[in-house]
């Protein structure tokens, strides 16, 4: 056993760490206890030195070792198993505290309101909450009710009976309630359900009854109901949109995800995450500079991950060369920096206007690289951004 | 600039000290792990061994720390 190999709190640089040159570094606390390990491949990946080729290098496995002696790690290693296989990213608190909800309910058998913005993973969520639930071994049937057109979609939940309709089916159609028997039911997009249906919806939840469409006999399920939306369903009730009593059904254990810029300490894990996807999906390796990642840390995402996937993919197919820098970054990503301006004190207008400016054209040359793409992201012609950054200098 | 415990892996446990070298060299082997921390029953950390170090060398049941 080595002694000699450094051990680091939780808020030692990274970059640091990756000058000390150790194959692995433990983290510890004030009383010397270890609280996890940071592998040198793991800093390069994300600090932006080469990936290593093999894919066994790329992943931390969770171990095997015996830790029941130690309750606290025994538990976060549980827990980073099961974020693993429910392919979920949780790093910030606000979406440790969300998972921790999420396996307290899971066996609980509620009926759970997902909500959130678009593309911050609520189906990930659904997943999640099935796989822990007593439910595992059942069906989890998804069904997004904002695809499916107006007038298939009661046969489509509840299905329908031989010869209900001209084209139907001649034996007739499980319903997605009658197929998620024994499982859960996720419906995506809750709040595009038209108001006729929402009806038959709640009463379907309540009694855990159904009757099929053009059928007369009514069938017993066995569901676990799981709701998704990025709408404003209480909104949507004080303007009549949704019924009021199926939001209370549904609203039982209401889940908030967050969005990315809520979370921001998620987005280089994710980032690291897509990387080696990409890297396998395209058969090629591409390295993140470092602006390049400040930049895309400090961007808003108002699409999420979904966004920054799309991003990542993009820059991984139009990038050239092996590293991507900020020249090759969106515009949109250049332009939002979300910072803030400060004034200290009462100063000469004149004065506060052009400390501004230098601060804007000195922080927009250093995310995007290039006097071309700084000029564009601030919406001036490059001329002037060269004229104006040379009297600043001056 | 990005701390360490952002990129932390929790979910690597620690090694016991009483643990011998033929338990946890399959355990780096199996992950791809260069080595592990050695911790006490209080989970102070006591050291680090290597996939490498002259640990490897021994016979499978000597302890980590001797």
């Amino acid at each position: 056993m080595s002694r000699q190999v450094p051990a680091v709190d939780k808020n030692f640089p990274a970059a640091k760490a990756l000058a000390l040159d150790f194959a692995l570094l433990p983290v510890v606390n004030a009383k010397k206890q270890v609280l996890g390990i940071v592998l040198r491949s793991e800093l390069i990946k994300l600090l932006g030195g080469p990936l290593p080729s093999t894919e066994k290098n790329m992943e931390v496995l969770p171990s095997q070792t015996d830790s029941s002696d130690i309750p606290e790690l025994r538990l976060a290693q549980e827990r980073a198993i099961l974020l693993r296989k429910a392919g979920l990213i949780a790093y910030a608190p606000k979406m440790l505290r969300l998972v921790d909800l999420c396996l307290r309910v899971a066996p609980a058998d509620s009926t759970v309101l997902i909500t959130g913005e678009s593309g911050v993973g609520k189906e990930l969520f659904a997943n999640l909450i099935h796989a822990q639930s007593n439910r595992a071994l059942g069906p989890l049937v998804k069904i997004n009710c904002g695809a499916i057109p107006e007038n298939l979609l009661e046969s489509e939940l509840f299905g329908y009976e031989a010869g209900a309709f001209t084209g139907a089916n001649r034996q007739g159609k499980l319903g997605m309630f009658e197929l998620a028997h024994g499982g859960t039911l996720l419906l995506d997009e809750v709040g595009e359900l038209p108001l006729h249906l929402q009806v038959k919806l709640l009463r379907a939840i309540q009694t855990q009854e159904i009757v099929r469409v053009g059928g007369v006999k009514t069938k017993k399920v066995d569901i676990r109901v799981v709701a998704a939306t990025n709408r404003d369903l209480a909104q949507m009730v004080s303007t009549g949109a949704f019924r009021q009593d199926l939001y209370f059904r549904l609203n039982v254990v209401p889940l908030e995800v967050p969005p990315l810029r809520e979370r921001r300490e998620d987005i280089l894990p994710l980032l690291h995450h897509m990387q080696i996807k990409f890297t396998h999906k395209l058969k090629m390796e591409k390295r993140f500079a470092p602006e390049v990642l400040k930049a895309l840390h400090n961007y808003t995402w108002p699409g999420n991950v979904r966004e920054l996937e799309n991003i990542v993919e993009q820059l991984f197919v139009l990038t050239p060369g092996y590293e991507v820098t900020a020249a090759d970054l969106p515009p949109k990503l250049c332009r939002e920096r979300g910072g803030s301006v400060k004034v200290s004190g009462i100063m000469p207008l004149r004065q506060a206007v052009q400390a501004v400016e230098e601060q804007l054209l000195t922080e927009a040359l250093s995310v995007c690289g290039g006097t071309y793409q700084a000029a564009a992201a601030l919406g001036i012609d490059q001329s002037t951004f060269v004229r104006k950054l040379t009297k600043f200098k001056r | 600039m990005l701390a360490i415990g952002k990129i932390m892996d929790t979910s690597v446990a620690p090694i016991l000290a009483s643990q011998t070298i033929g338990e946890i060299t399959p355990i780096m082997q199996r992950n791809a792990l260069p080595g592990l921390p050695v911790v006490d029953k209080n989970r102070k950390l006591l050291g680090v061994v290597f996939s490498y170090s002259q640990g490897a060398e021994l016979a499978p049941e000597t302890p980590v720390v001797k």
